[in-house]
């Protein structure tokens, strides 16, 4: 048996509300999809019979939210969930910045997770420039005692004098990837407590 | 409504546990589960957020499923039961739970006693 059998004894009423619930859920494979799209079918036909004449397909659907809204929330899910098996940076970010707007906690703490991640670029390609443009890159000491790590242009690098020379090329790259670790964990931490 | 935001947040990590607690005495499926946590005062899980969970938990593992048909119904039901591992989280939930309610109870009290 299939979702479609189940389908078949629902009132029409229904029928559109599970359509627009496969449309949402379709970032979902197939047979994930079917088995969502079922088991609302199923949850329905119990809702309905359970309550006689008392509860109008409407009403059962309005518990459930609109149907979009609904699959979202799988749709969502599914999507931290992948990120989250695939361990990949990129992912794991994507996920961070398509979640900043759903509340104000995941705003806040995205926007920090984000800002990780955005440092960790930063030493990689501090680290990856060097070679490339060798004079403009490092870690420059100002007269005034300041300092600026980066890959910096000529007129802001007056009178200041780079200090670290090539050293600066594995110190990069490992503060790099010891913080791309720490915002993939960050981001796993937050990714676990925004899902549903 | 600032007490019902809180109480939405406080909900969402407790759920969870409920879920996992529900089906350590039985096998249910997603609206004997919801019947079973509206008959309690505050459980305040819906229709619309349940179903995500228990899919969720089914991905992880915590959860598996199987349709069934039940004797007099018109159509199967989808049945969840804890897993080993969902076992296992539950244990550590419950002593997690089990701490936090203390202390946090303390601290309101004013440990008066």
């Amino acid at each position: 048996m299939n979702g479609h059998d189940l389908c078949a004894q629902l009132p029409p009423g229904t029928l559109e509300y599970l359509r627009r619930l496969r449309a949402g859920l379709s970032p979902l494979p197939e047979s994930e999809r079917e088995e969502i799209v079922r088991e609302t079918a199923a949850h329905l036909l119990d809702r309905l019979a359970a309550s006689g004449a008392a509860t109008s397909p409407e009403g059962a659907l309005g518990e459930l939210g609109e149907p979009e809204a609904y699959a979202a929330r799988f749709v969502s899910n599914y999507r931290i969930s992948s990120a989250l098996a695939s361990g990949s940076p990129v992912a794991l970010a994507t996920q961070v910045l398509r979640l900043l707007g759903t509340s104000a906690w995941a705003f806040c703490g995205g926007t920090v997770v984000l800002i990780f991640y955005a440092f960790a670029f930063g030493m990689l390609m501090v680290g990856f420039a060097k070679p490339i443009a060798p004079s403009q890159t490092g870690l420059f000491l100002g007269p005034g005692g300041g300092f600026s790590l980066g890959i910096i242009d000529a007129a802001s690098r007056v009178g200041s004098r780079e200090v670290l020379g090539y050293w600066l090329i594995p110190l990069a790259l490992i503060a790099g990837v010891l913080l791309l670790l720490l915002a993939k964990r960050l981001s796993r931490a937050f990714l676990r407590s925004i899902r549903r | 409504m600032e007490v019902e935001r809180w109480k939405s947040q406080l909900w969402k990590g407790a759920a969870e546990l409920a879920i996992l607690a529900l089906l350590e005495r039985r096998e249910s499926y997603g609206l004997q589960l919801l019947e079973e946590v509206r008959g309690r005062e505050g459980l305040g899980l819906s229709e619309g957020t349940i179903y995500p969970l228990l899919n969720r938990l089914q991905k992880e593992g915590k959860v598996s499923a199987l349709w069934v048909e039940d004797p007099g119904a018109s159509h199967p039901r989808k049945y969840y039961r804890l897993t080993g591992d969902g076992r296992a989280l539950l244990q550590d939930m419950k002593a997690e739970w089990g701490a936090f309610r203390r202390s946090l109870t303390d601290l309101i009290e004013g440990d008066r006693a």
